[in-house]
């Protein structure tokens, strides 16, 4: 009689055979003591195997690795977000530099009580200073831009501007959050 | 109470990427005992085997913006741990002796993790005994037999999972496995 070999036996024991194989299998072992004294040997090392106890780690390893942890990045690509960043600061400083000297000459114009000759020599010289730049846009003080044509009220326009850097603020925050979040159980624990 | 406690893993991961590190604590705490035995199975150094565990949690959390949420955490971190592991005992020889030694020093009892027998020393000590030997006869295999050993019998991989796991074909996987039994039998058999 031929016997199982003892790799068929453990492809049997691990679930690994195809169907027509497997019934093969059980039929032999049925009728042959050698297989099965065979297979049970082999099911003892898998039996010893199950019997081990888990063991405790030494300490407690979820403590030490708190204490090591850094704070994840929310955002995934930090410098994206810093380029981001760079890009709103720069906008935010052209339209300041573009708007403040109309706002000025806008409040000379319409009060005519309070001196601002400094300060409007200062803005005249930083206009005439900007308009002569080659390749840039010129100031709306020298230009009749749509911006002073659209027939708005000049504190319709300001209201806008305070508008949009409250918005850019506010992006820059959830921006700056995202990327220095701090981890409160750094300190917290120590090996 | 704190809200980590009832969470399921999938949450407590949302929970770690919001910036809550607490809530990677409690997956740690879940974890940290499976993780431990996976490399001390495989290192039979218990301190090793905490140090592999603590850079295996370290690792997934740096991994963890980007961990897809449709997978178990369970079986990540276990591979991970699994692979820092191999790394390690592909690195040098079986130790067993050493930890042996060790294990002798101290007093078995101290290293084993064992149910409440007391009034039985009986029992305690065949248990003792059988839990030594079981150790024994793992860290008696060669690397790339002991690997095949844990990743079927302990975490219940699949040959084609294993195949995975390890790099290696099917073929390879099938016949490490059967003459790593068939070394363990052979040794448990002398020693029983």
């Amino acid at each position: 009689m031929n016997h199982l070999s003892t790799e068929l036996l453990n492809l049997y024991l691990d679930d690994a055979l195809e169907s027509a194989e497997k019934v093969g299998v059980e039929g032999h072992l049925k009728t042959c003591p050698v297989c099965q004294q065979e297979l049970a040997a082999i099911q003892a090392v898998f039996v010893t195997l199950s019997e081990w106890q888990l063991e405790t780690p030494p300490y407690d390893i979820s403590r030490v690795v708190m204490a090591q942890l850094e704070p994840i990045p929310v955002i995934s690509n930090r410098w994206l977000s810093l380029a981001i960043l760079t890009a709103q600061i720069m906008v935010c400083g052209l339209l300041g530099f573009w708007v403040v000297p109309w706002l000025v000459n806008l409040f000379i114009d319409n009060s005519p009580n309070i001196d601002f000759s400094g300060a409007g020599q200062l803005f005249s010289r930083l206009i005439d200073w900007f308009a002569g730049l080659p390749g840039i846009i010129p100031a709306p003080g020298n230009l009749n831009l749509p911006l002073t044509n659209l027939g708005f009220n000049p504190l319709l326009w300001l209201l806008i501007a305070g508008g949009l850097g409250i918005v850019w603020l506010v992006g820059n925050r959830l921006l700056l959050a995202g990327l220095t979040q701090s981890n409160p159980n750094s300190q917290e624990v120590s090996r | 109470m704190k809200p980590w406690l009832h969470l399921p893993d999938d949450q407590l991961i949302v929970q770690t990427q919001k910036g809550h590190s607490e809530a990677y604590g409690e997956l740690m705490r879940r974890y940290q005992t499976i993780v431990f035995n996976i490399a001390f199975r495989l290192t039979g150094e218990r301190d090793e085997a905490a140090d592999l565990s603590q850079e295996a949690f370290l690792r997934a959390y740096r991994a963890l913006a980007s961990f897809d949420l449709t997978r178990p955490f369970g079986p990540w971190i276990k591979r991970i741990v699994t692979n820092l592991a191999l790394n390690k005992i592909q690195q040098r020889q079986p130790t067993y002796s050493l930890e042996q030694e060790r294990l002798n020093d101290r007093g078995e009892s101290e290293t084993l993790d064992l149910p409440d027998v007391s009034g039985e020393p009986e029992q305690l000590y065949l248990m003792v005994e059988k839990q030594t030997l079981i150790k024994q006869a793992l860290l008696e295999l060669p690397g790339h037999y002991r690997i095949v050993i844990e990743l079927r019998h302990y975490q219940e991989l699949s040959y084609e999972e294993i195949a995975e796991v390890l790099i290696i074909p099917l073929s390879d996987v099938k016949s490490n496995l059967f003459r790593a039994r068939r070394l363990l039998r052979k040794w448990l058999e002398e020693k029983i």
